[in-house]
């Protein structure tokens, strides 16, 4: 686990793509040892810091983002992805990590708007459509 | 001043980064945070210094936040808390301290009008962050709500999204609470009550998120391409192929639903205790405040009606409102200051045998109508955190036959509860004037008890009250309280002298 995350501070780009919401399982802070997690909470710290001196960098915000996830401090997430959805309103990726997101925290109804949104928008991806679908099902079960 | 501001900001951002805070101070910033995300027609307005909101430019402690029908903007708070502000909105940053080494502080947000979304950051964690409004004050603990404020009015709308809990008050210190995700809590005045919280309809929702997102076409301050495309190269955004097979299957379910169902319950089980311990404190500070929390779980379900009709009866009207008791004074006597303000939860009218119309505006035989409550009655009042004693004031109208005069008569209910071990203390019905007899008084002698678990009603007498042209009267009252938190008192009262005068009538109050 320890070289998983070396590896990780020292090639962000190519494990950054362990984002979305799948990466809870991949660094599930359950299953990192404290000192682990220790380190991903300085980066974040230090990550935000950065964001706040240059809140245009679209990639220092999704690496905040990304590190909130890790940490599993959604509620931090969200506006670092909400904010880069204010960049690209018809962004549907972000839509669908937003949805993903609030339905980690039991807000099942903005969950359900985030994933209608991906659902109605135009020339949406078939995978992240494919995802907005499951999502959607999950919410249709529990409704 | 803004390069000492600056500078100032500069300073503590730095501090808060490298951890050499003292562990003890706290700082009141004039730096609150950056601006994270604008377009075009938002203002930032300071000393009546006005500059047009800049991506990335700080925002500073009492500057006030203005945006037009096409403005909106995000503001990112040095504890990591954010804002997004709507089209149309006005706001002021009143109070911001942060100790970001105990992630302890306040946060209090003025609005005169607007569309907002807080999502809380280390403060609201531990303390409420205020929303202010002009009618209500918004505590959002632990989490996300959303909050539209009228131009004209001040009426607040919340929507809790998710946390700990949501509350809203008036001006008299009224709250109520969520802790359910997808609830509202609105408020009109600042002196009419929160409403009870109820689902956000989905559609309202939708609006509510549309209002504040960014519109197609718009970038929001950033520079260069911003496109999905773009976004999916360089970032987080796309999902890794081997990720996705390790750990979702292809409808988004599967294998990571059973990881996410098992990371949520760890989840709520720590939401679980916190609630339970927010709950004890905001009960704690709510009595030493005197005022008065709602609890949605104790909302009772559907109206009770004290009375059964008989079903030769119409009802004519379930809650008096001015044209009633225009329609009333018109045949019988005028009683506009009947209409008790403060009883949201209960409510009375007539069945009246003869009429067949359910409108006001029909003739009502005042001889044979039966002036009937109904309302919300509190249930369990032994599980509320209701204590002393509460005194509820109202009116009470009722029929009155005195010899051969029939009419209508009102008067003014003062009603006490011991809300310690649950009594009635007393109840009484003065100045009941009306068909023909004026003055006259009903009064209880004595408690009587209400019921601690189910519906809190009541049973008691008047014995013996004497009145000099009447003499002796005597009857019943019957009763209950209403409201999710006891906060009316309603119920109906049968009176006579043994002869010439009697009266059925009902009476409500509110605290």
């Amino acid at each position: 686990m320890f070289n998983e995350i070396k590896k990780y501070k020292s090639d962000f780009r190519k494990s950054i793509c362990a984002f979305a919401i799948t990466s809870i399982v991949a660094f599930s802070p359950g299953m990192l040892v404290a000192e682990d997690n220790e380190i991903i909470k300085q980066d974040f710290e230090k990550t935000f810091q950065q964001m706040l001196a240059n809140p245009a960098d679209i990639d220092v915000t999704l690496r905040y983002a990304e590190l909130a996830v890790k940490l599993e401090d959604y509620e931090a997430a969200i506006p670092a992805l909400e904010r880069i959805l204010f960049f690209n309103p018809s962004s549907k990726k972000v839509r669908l990590d937003l949805g993903i997101l609030y339905y980690n925290l039991d807000s099942y109804d903005v969950a359900k708007d985030y994933f209608m949104s991906v659902k109605n928008g135009n020339n949406v991806p078939e995978d992240i459509m494919k995802k907005a679908d499951g999502y959607l099902n999950k919410l249709k079960a529990k409704s | 001043m803004r390069r000492i501001n600056k500078f100032i900001a500069t300073s503590l951002l730095t501090l808060a980064a490298t951890g050499i805070f003292p562990a003890d101070s706290s700082a009141s910033t004039p730096n609150v945070g950056v601006v994270g995300a604008v377009n075009p027609a938002a203002m930032a307005e300071l000393d009546k210094n006005r500059r047009v909101l800049e991506l990335g430019k700080e925002v500073i402690f009492n500057e006030r936040i203005i945006t037009n029908a096409d403005g909106n903007a995000q503001i990112l708070f040095i504890d990591k808390s954010a804002l997004t502000v709507g089209p149309n909105s006005d706001l002021v940053i009143d109070k911001f301290v942060y100790d970001p080494k105990k992630s302890t502080g306040d946060l209090v947000i003025n609005s005169t009008k607007g569309a907002f979304r807080f999502v809380g950051g280390a403060l609201s964690k531990k303390k409420p962050v205020i929303f202010k409004t002009p009618v209500a004050t918004i505590g959002i603990r632990g989490g996300i709500a959303i909050v539209n404020v009228d131009a004209q009015t001040g009426a607040t709308n919340a929507t809790f999204v998710y946390g700990i809990e949501m509350t809203m008050q008036n001006a008299n210190g009224d709250i109520q609470k969520t802790t359910q995700p997808g609830f509202g809590i609105s408020l009109l005045t600042p002196t009419s009550r929160p409403t009870v919280p109820v689902k956000v309809d989905t559609q309202v929702l939708t609006q509510q998120m549309n209002t504040l997102a960014g519109k197609e076409g718009t970038s929001a301050g950033a520079v260069g391409d911003v496109s999905d495309k773009s976004l999916s190269d360089t970032s987080a955004l796309t999902v890794s192929e081997d990720t996705t097979t390790e750990t979702t299957d292809d409808n988004g379910g599967g294998e990571t639903a059973a990881v996410e169902t098992s990371t949520t319950t760890e989840t709520k089980e720590t939401a679980s205790t916190t609630e339970s311990t927010t709950a004890e404190t905001t009960t704690t500070e709510t009595k030493t405040a005197g005022t008065t929390v709602v609890d949605n779980s104790a909302v009772a379900k559907g109206a009770t009606e004290l009375q059964t009709p008989s079903t030769t009866k119409n009802f004519i009207a379930t809650k008096f409102t001015s044209a009633h008791v225009a329609a009333v004074t018109n045949s019988v006597v005028a009683r506009p200051q009947f209409i008790c303000t403060d009883c949201e939860f209960v409510s009375w009218g007539i069945w009246d045998t003869n009429s067949n119309s359910a409108t006001a505006s029909n003739s009502i035989d005042l001889k044979t109508a039966v002036p009937v409550i109904r309302g919300d009655v509190t249930q369990n009042l032994g599980q509320l955190a209701r204590t002393g004693n509460v005194n509820y004031t109202g009116k009470a109208i009722g029929n009155i036959v005195y010899g051969a005069t029939a009419g209508m008569g009102t008067g003014d209910l003062l009603a006490t509860v011991d809300m310690d071990n649950r009594l009635l203390s007393s109840l009484s019905i003065s100045n009941f004037t009306g068909g023909g007899v004026s003055n006259v008084t009903f009064a209880t002698t004595g408690p009587s008890s209400i019921a601690a678990s189910g519906g809190a009603t009541f049973n008691n007498v008047f014995v013996d009250n004497f009145d000099g042209t009447l003499g002796y009267i005597s009857g019943t009252v019957n009763g209950a309280l209403f409201g999710p938190n006891a906060q009316n008192i309603g119920g109906t009262f049968n009176v006579s002298n043994g002869s010439n005068f009697s009266s059925t009538g009902v009476y409500l109050g509110g605290e």
